[in-house]
């Protein structure tokens, strides 16, 4: 029974919970570093999120002010640890959002920084896109969300605190202590 | 969720454990006599049903607090997308939009040519940008020539996109084209090209280059130092970027635009001819 698929698939295996904390922290920081790069430069998120071509003129605005917060927002969950599923899957629908809007702008041939990780990068004539890398990064992190809102469980998180029993009369029993 | 059943399982019968051995050992030291067991047993079939009703209302109580722990997160979520979005909204304090006397073109570029010339190109460049003076360097005397010959207008749309030293640039363009100086100052700047994100083009720079460019006016001094045109600039820059203008140099001939090889002095002089 304990096989190493065992230990690494059931919620409250040591080797599960582990790797659920790693991936929290990990996505809570990518997070964390996307956001904060792009919130001091609404400018350049304005011509990113511009330069894709798919919003109207009227999200334009809205979308660019908004994502670093919803960004720096995420990570602060994820690290802190508070409703890890709701916010897995609400990056993992970030994550693929931004796969279908990097591989849409890579379709219709336009050549644009992505503003992933800055904003209004340098839009040179000769400036190289990196659509592959920037595909194969979002994938990644689209894979480690969906895997964090399967298996949220991990350690140093305050839905751990929050998930003790309800209604415990007995107060100090080896329920809380367990959790 | 299957870690909160399992959880749970623990603790139930850590909790049950010391109040069941109490009832059961009252009838016990009474004898072993049919009816007791009968009683023994409906008491502990009792209390596993208790437990379960229990266990399952703790179960809905913690499914409850999760959706209002997941429900108040997901409003969290876009409360701050929103107070972003203000927050955002508020620090572009809109300066007002003050037109330079040469910005007749469209979008309120700057006219450098005679009026009567065939053909119109614009351009769409950024000071601060190493491939724009790469252009200048190499085609520059090329489209120099042909603007002296009257055979090209060019309408400027100086974009700033490279930090606040290419706004700071193109505000002193601005009020170069005002005193009807702006390619000479265009040309200057170019020559002098700071590093991109050094903090270049300040302000004192800016003046000194001005100078070299003919610019010794208070007015010149007064809209670098102040900023006059800085709601021109970003207006330049909003209008460049809503037109689809991605990257810079963009150069079109008669509203085409050149390619990368049509940028060469050759392939400009040949996209002029073509076009007039």
């Amino acid at each position: 029974m304990n096989t190493i698929a065992y230990r690494l698939t059931t919620p409250m295996q040591p080797a599960s919970r582990s790797i659920s904390t790693v991936l929290r922290l990990a996505l809570g920081a990518v997070w964390l570093v996307a956001g904060l790069l792009k919130v001091n430069d609404p400018d350049g998120m304005l011509r990113s999120v511009r330069a894709f071509r798919i919003l109207p003129e009227a999200l334009v605005q809205p979308v660019a002010y908004s994502v670093p917060f919803l960004e720096i927002a995420l990570g602060v969950l994820l690290i802190v640890g508070l409703a890890v599923r709701v916010t897995a899957l609400v990056s993992a629908l970030m994550f693929a959002v931004y796969i279908a809007a990097i591989a849409s702008a890579a379709a219709r041939g336009l050549r644009i920084d992505c503003g992933c990780f800055s904003s209004g990068g340098d839009l040179t004539a000769d400036a190289p896109t990196h659509y592959t890398s920037e595909l194969v990064r979002d994938s990644l992190l689209l894979v480690a969300a969906t895997l964090l809102a399967w298996r949220p469980d991990g350690y140093l998180a305050v839905d751990r605190l929050l998930d003790q029993p309800v209604n415990d009369r007995s107060g100090s029993d080896a329920d809380g202590l367990e959790l | 969720m299957a870690s909160n059943s399992k959880t749970r399982g623990k603790g139930e019968t850590g909790r049950n454990a010391p109040t069941s051995t109490k009832p059961t050992a009252r009838p016990g030291s009474g004898g072993g006599t049919a009816p007791a067991r009968r009683d023994k047993a409906g008491a502990e079939d009792r209390r596993a049903k208790a437990a379960a009703a229990r266990a399952a209302a703790a179960a809905q109580e913690r499914r409850r607090r999760n959706l209002i722990v997941a429900g108040v997160v997901v409003v969290v979520l876009i409360v701050v997308g929103v107070i972003g979005f203000a927050v955002q909204n508020s620090r572009e304090e809109s300066k007002p939009v003050v037109l330079p006397a040469a910005a007749t073109g469209s979008h309120n570029g700057i006219i450098v040519g005679q009026a009567s010339a065939p053909v119109t190109v614009d351009m769409y460049e950024d000071f601060q940008c190493p491939a724009c003076e790469a252009l200048e360097t190499q085609t520059g005397p090329t489209i120099r020539t042909l603007l002296d010959q009257g055979k090209i207008k060019i309408d400027y749309h100086m974009m700033s996109f490279l930090g606040p030293e290419s706004k700071r640039a193109a505000n002193a363009a601005a009020a170069a084209a005002n005193e009807g100086r702006f390619r000479q100052l265009h040309d200057v700047l170019y020559a002098n090209q700071p590093k991109e994100h050094t903090g270049g083009f300040a302000k004192d720079t800016l003046l000194t280059l001005g100078t070299k460019a003919g610019l010794t006016s208070q007015a010149y001094k007064d809209a670098v130092n102040k900023g006059t045109y800085d709601g021109y600039v970003a207006k330049i820059d909003s209008d460049a970027s809503k037109a689809g203008v991605a990257q810079t140099p963009t150069v079109l001939v008669d509203g085409k635009q050149l390619s990368g090889t049509q940028l060469t002095p050759g392939g400009f002089r040949a996209a002029v001819t073509a076009a007039s």
